[in-house]
């Protein structure tokens, strides 16, 4: 057992797992924060992903003892009083979630993709969705929401 | 991408059951577990809310949950359980498993006269409540596809293999039955030496034979299949494709072009009707209560669309509430799947919501003083015509109740399209890049082009998924499935498909007062063959079976020896 | 996943001391490829003995035609450095085409050469060009350090500190990737310095190899014509639903002319 004290959304936490509890499992069970998903076993489909120290990981395929003094930014974190975050308008936008089982982690890995490259090109938009998979959309809507969140944010 | 999970728990005073699942309907899934228990239907109460995609896999009730019905009896606790990406692959049902031989015969004048098909489906280890219509029904409905073929021969097998189910998969046996008349077209072509957009146009069903009835008996309403081709192939540009085959040879790609034009009969439907509950409240709020129920179809904004129309209010007015279990068990309706809840339940949204106004008219003529027939709506109030006295829906309803149900019986309706796709093959390492794909779609009256482009887009990905990898594959050997997991499950993947050109080319059903027709699985039921086909055309070979991985493909360049024209 | 104990070293000697006191404790660095292992439940570690962040395993440099790698450095780190940029880009484009971003941003280079999954991208950098790998107990050459599948020269216990590649004259990588999981079906990285050329094909065997025969043409006339007639004995190399040997065998030549393309470009390095 460890006691895992962390940020989440910019609040504190602390909870008691398992050393082998998953950090998504913590957001999830402990925080009760359910917006993050598990759609997969084997780290390909990145709907688990949350911001960890800033950048995006794959909240499966991390510890949650890993997580330990970590910022962790779910999906729940983007809007900000009430206003959504300029990825989540431009995904509202531009039809880009249909069932939205895929789109928090989308969301999540498009805001860091955008961090590191706030204008990119389409290839480097392909390169940086390979880590998330979608079944409804065909891609396309997303593709399209990443370069208007660019756009929304370079404002 | 939401795998299958399950809550159930047992109340011991009712020896009744509560079950929250993911799925494509409540009374559809209240249904099954009453067939498969021999318990009443009002011993389930079945709680759905988002649903995390379906494409008819979330149709079926799964062995695992009413295990966890016994469980959750013998136990006295709530039972969860939450499928692993693993265990959906092994156990969710299958798509698509079909072997189909096609025979086409045609006249000196390259007419079809006669189309013959041999077809075997792999069921799995046992029947699915959806497998056996999806491959065996479904294909006969349109088994001459988009042309005249008066003589029509099929004969359907099942097999019962020691694999998982398969069950209805976007498209339900029609993309299957497209694509292996599409691929016949195309080898004819290749035979006869024809261009395949020619030997289309001279067997499609002209557009003054509809109704059509085929040689099965299926009834195809209406379609302009010249019209809506020669749209696609113009915008296509079909006619300049080998200028744009030697500028990939010059770069030492092969290049090929495909059409594919297609029709389909969308889900007839379960239950005898679809019903909709519409009432207001005294804020003016207008609630729709529907059992069909969206798994990203956003029928929160199209169904609230068409009753916004119908009632001439902001669609912000109205909600839309899919599958309330209290309401549910007493409406009658058919679950999301088949391309028909727009048809449908969509439709009936509007017929209730008239329905509403013709309530609300009597109701109206009291609190006015009139006679109802002097009683006139627009965009939320009902005026009296000569006092020109007004009453709100809102206020109407604080003194009254103000609701209504709508119903309608809808069939099959016929949504058609014709889908081009170029696609540009590295001969290095077979990898295939899809240079332009194009659709013209006939889903008759639109209400959103935005849920229809998705949808279009969607299922067309999927469908590319289909041709260039999706593959379950079990090892010969000893049983074990190979891909059972995204490492060997190959998913499209953002920029797969760039790009997608679109259009509409509407023929109205008159099926239904908005004449509207499905269009959910259209997609998958037009790109199998397209893709194929130009595959093919690309490869110079007469047929090569999914999936088209780079490796299949790069072998099929080697054994045939095709080389790009270098300059 | 089993249970384990979960430590954070604080020190790469008291991680030592750990390793040392538990036959079972594994190490813990990014995780990518132990986590999935765990949940897999394919591997029962009695400890996870957590190095992430430990400055010993951090810092990337360049000096005297070396550039230096700490084990601990992320994907992302390596793929974005300005350094690394520098003195071997092709590193950096290696670097960034592993996992996908989310994978990038935890991985880290030891652990990949540690772990010397036959379809990793890595170890073909590091016998390309002729790396050295510096545990806390003694340097390693990559020639002696890759011993197949999932297997190295590690003895139980010894830690990867730091990687040190020489910085070559030219060098580049391209990579085929697997449909599916995005691994290298077959990956070629090509190094050309002063003593010759070097060519090391990952994904398409057992474990890395160096593709010889090429190396010599290549060393003679670093054009993609000078390999056209050879290929690669694909006798030993992977077949699966995915790719018969002959195609990974193809594969890992294309690869192969497509790195040398990339190298004889007049700003290829």
């Amino acid at each position: 057992m460890a006691k895992v004290e962390l940020k989440i959304n910019g609040k504190p936490h602390s909870y008691d797992v398992e050393d082998r509890t998953l950090l998504v499992n913590l957001i999830r069970d402990s925080a009760q924060l359910t917006g993050t998903h598990v759609g997969c076993d084997t780290s390909q489909c990145g709907a688990c992903t949350v911001h960890m120290n800033g950048v995006a990981v794959k909240s499966c395929t991390v510890l949650a003892v890993q997580a330990s003094g970590a910022d962790i930014i779910t999906i729940e974190g983007m809007a900000k009083n009430g206003k959504l975050h300029p990825v989540q308008q431009a995904f509202t936008e531009c039809h880009a979630l249909q069932c939205g089982f895929c789109t928090p982690g989308m969301i999540m890995a498009v805001a860091g993709l955008l961090k590191d490259n706030p204008k990119p090109t389409d290839e480097e938009i392909y390169h940086g969705l390979e880590g998330n998979l979608c079944r409804c959309t065909g891609y396309i809507n997303i593709v399209k929401a990443v370069k208007k969140s660019a756009e929304l944010m370079s404002k | 991408m939401e795998p299958r999970a399950a809550l159930i728990s047992y109340d011991a005073a009712n020896d009744s059951y509560i079950v929250h699942t993911p799925s494509q309907g409540v009374n559809m899934t209240r249904r099954q577990f009453a067939g498969y228990t021999n318990l009443s239907e009002d011993k389930f109460r079945v709680e759905v809310k988002d649903v995390g995609g379906g494409f008819g896999q979330r149709s079926t009730v799964y062995p695992e949950y009413i295990s966890m019905m016994i469980a959750a009896k013998a136990l006295g606790r709530p039972i969860k359980w939450v499928s692993t990406r693993t265990e959906s692959f092994l156990s969710d049902t299958h798509g698509r498993g079909n072997l189909i031989t096609g025979t086409l015969a045609l006249d000196k004048d390259a007419r079809f006269i006669g189309l013959r098909i041999d077809w075997i489906t792999d069921m799995g280890a046992f029947l699915s409540p959806t497998g056996p219509v999806s491959h065996i029904r479904n294909p006969s409905t349109c088994l001459n596809g988009v042309y005249k073929i008066p003589a029509l021969y099929g004969h359907f097998r099942v097999a019962l293999t020691n694999t998982m189910l398969v069950a209805a998969y976007r498209g339900a046996g029609r993309p299957d039955i497209a694509y292996a008349i599409e691929r016949l077209v195309d080898a004819a072509a290749l035979e006869l030496k024809m261009d395949p957009s020619d030997l289309r146009r001279r067997n499609y069903i002209p557009a003054n034979e509809f109704p059509y009835k085929t040689a099965t008996g299926s009834t195809y309403e209406c379609a302009d299949l010249p019209g809506l081709s020669a749209k696609a192939l113009g915008l296509a540009d079909w006619s300049g494709f080998e200028s744009r085959r030697t500028a990939s040879a010059k770069k030492g790609k092969l290049r090929g072009i495909g059409m594919s034009t297609v029709i389909e009969a969308t889900g007839a439907g379960m239950y005898p009707k679809d019903e909709i509950d519409i009432s207001v409240d005294a804020q003016g709020q207008v609630t729709l209560h529907t059992v069909a129920h969206s798994q990203g179809q956003g029928h929160e904004t199209s169904f609230a669309m068409v009753a916004a129309d119908a009632l001439g209010i902001p669609v912000e007015r109205i909600s839309i509430r899919q599958g309330d279990p209290d309401k549910a068990p007493k409406m009658i309706g058919n679950h999301s799947g088949g391309s028909r809840s727009m048809v449908g339940a969509g439709t009936v949204c509007h017929i209730a919501a008239n329905k509403l106004i013709d309530v609300g008219k009597s109701l109206a003529a009291e609190d006015l003083g009139v006679e109802p027939s002097q009683v006139t709506y627009s965009k939320g109030e009902f005026q009296a015509k000569d006092s020109k006295k007004k009453i709100s829906l809102a206020q109407l309803a604080a003194k009254k109740t103000l609701a209504a149900k709508g119903e309608g019986t809808f069939t099959s309706t016929f949504p058609n399209g014709c889908h081009i796709a170029e696609v540009e093959i590295d001969p290095e390492t077979g990898v295939t890049d899809i240079a332009s794909y194009l659709s013209v779609d006939d889903c008759g009256h639109v209400v959103s082009h935005t849920i229809v482009e998705g949808q279009v887009h969607g299922a067309v990905v999927q469908g590319m998924g289909q041709v260039f990898g999706e593959h379950i594959v079990y090892d010969k050997e000893s049983g074990q499935m190979i891909t059972g997991s995204f490492s060997d499950y190959v998913m499209p993947r953002a920029g797969q498909l760039k790009a997608m050109q679109m259009a509409e080319y509407a023929t109205l059903s008159k099926m239904s007062p908005l004449g509207i027709k499905g269009v959910g699985e259209a997609g998958c039921t037009a790109s199998l063959g397209a893709l194929v086909n130009a595959m093919s055309n690309a490869l110079g070979v007469k047929h090569i079976d999914m999936p088209l991985t780079p490796s299949k493909v790069w072998k099929t360049i080697q054994q045939s020896k095709v080389q790009p024209v270098k300059n | 996943m089993h249970t384990f104990s979960y430590v954070k070293a604080t020190s790469l000697k008291q991680a030592g001391e750990l390793l040392a006191a538990n036959a079972d404790a594994k190490l813990l660095a990014g995780g990518m490829t132990l986590i999935p292992t765990l949940k897999a439940r394919l591997a029962q570690p009695s400890h996870l003995i957590d190095i992430s962040g430990m400055s010993e395993l951090t810092g990337i440099e360049a000096k005297d035609g070396k550039l230096s790698i700490g084990a601990g450095t992320k994907h992302a780190e390596v793929a974005r450095s300005a350094v690394v940029k520098k003195a071997i880009p092709a590193l950096a484009h290696l670097a960034n085409q592993i996992g996908d971003p989310q994978v990038r941003n935890r991985g880290t280079i030891g652990g990949s050469l540690a772990n010397n999954d036959p379809a990793a991208d890595y170890p073909s950098a590091a016998l390309a060009l002729g790396a050295t790998i510096v545990t806390d107990k003694r340097e390693i050459a990559a020639d002696d350090f890759f011993q197949g599948m999932f297997a190295t020269a590690l003895d139980a216990g010894e830690m990867i500190v730091k990687i040190v590649f020489p910085v070559p004259m030219k060098a580049a990588y391209e990579k085929f990737p697997h449909p599916a999981s995005g691994y290298a079906m077959a990956g070629s990285f090509i190094s050309q310095n002063a003593k010759g050329v070097r060519v090391a094909i990952t994904g398409a065997g057992p474990g890395v190899f160096r593709w010889k025969d090429a190396e010599t043409a290549l060393g003679k006339k670093m054009n993609a014509s000078a390999i056209e007639s050879l290929s690669v004995d694909a006798t030993d190399l992977n077949e699966d639903m995915h790719g018969t040997r002959e195609y990974r065998a193809n594969l890992a030549k294309v690869m192969t002319k497509r790195a040398v393309t990339k190298i004889a470009q007049p700003s290829g390095k």
